[in-house]
């Protein structure tokens, strides 16, 4: 069985982007956000196994979806996205208890590493 | 950090990631272009870095943009302004990310406005100038209006 992915952005590009690099692979994405609140209520919906969520998005941003999800489930998997990736911003996503701030736009390589890493997390 | 490094790290990062997205040599031009038509969007910053990024972009150069980042060339569809919005977004992230590492900062990014007015957006800031860059597919300006502390 296919593992599932959200996508959380207001742009569509993640989403385009992201099933061009899938295709073929054991992922599929089931469904995706253009907001924080559409994306809580679908993480609730279909309970994925990867969130791919973008920091900057109107509304309540990322990092604050990330936190309110978070709340509902501690071991849940989110790759945080963002144009912007400095210091204090890796810091900052640290500070939060997540691993992965990836910058935008996705490149494969990374992208695979990422699940790869977090598919050896979730089998400790 | 002068003056000089912040126009360098911008006109370097645009160039570099515009090469990335849309696969193609983009050049920094001296000469001021200005454009009959174009679209418009502006993307601000807050913090040590507090500035106003006012992009034009001229019809072809949008439209090679929108098909790159679709992957397609399905014409024009009710996304295209998110498309060239996230395209800004993409660009000035990567500047701010490099002006925020050297500066030691943490400035952030709004969220990118499509269709924006450009008449004195940017007139707000002490220090204003224009970059402009010609390429094959067509030319971009962005006027630059920032100020910031260390």
């Amino acid at each position: 069985m296919k593992k599932t992915i959200l996508v959380i952005d207001d742009s569509p590009f993640v989403y385009h982007q992201l099933n061009g690099m899938i295709e073929g692979s054991d992922y599929e994405v089931i469904g995706s956000a253009k907001s924080g609140e559409e994306g809580i209520e679908l993480y609730r919906q279909l309970k994925p196994d990867v969130i791919i969520l973008d920091i900057i998005m109107p509304g309540i941003d990322g990092l604050e979806t990330a936190e309110i999800i978070l709340a509902e489930d501690k071991d849940v998997n989110i790759i945080m996205l963002s144009s912007l990736f400095d210091a204090n911003l890796l810091s900052e996503v640290k500070k939060m208890g997540l691993t992965f701030l990836l910058p935008k736009p996705l490149e494969k390589d990374v992208l695979f590493a990422t699940l790869e890493m977090l598919e050896k997390k979730q089998s400790k | 950090m002068c003056d000089n490094d912040v126009h360098r790290i911008l006109i370097e990062s645009f160039i570099s990631v515009l090469g990335r997205l849309i696969g193609s040599s983009i050049e920094y031009s001296a000469k001021k272009i200005d454009f009959l038509t174009s679209k418009n969007v502006l993307i601000r910053t807050r913090g040590n870095f507090s500035a106003c990024l006012f992009f034009c972009m001229d019809s072809d150069f949008e439209h090679t943009i929108i098909e790159c980042m679709k992957g397609t060339e399905n014409g024009c569809s009710n996304e295209d302004d998110l498309f060239v919005g996230e395209f800004v977004n993409i660009l000035s992230g990567h500047a701010l990310t490099k002006l925020n590492n050297l500066m030691g900062s943490s400035s952030r990014l709004s969220v990118p406005e499509v269709g924006a007015l450009s008449k004195g957006v940017c007139e707000e800031f002490q220090k204003q100038y224009t970059l402009c860059f010609k390429s094959t597919i067509g030319n971009m300006r962005v006027d630059v209006g920032y100020e910031y502390r260390l």
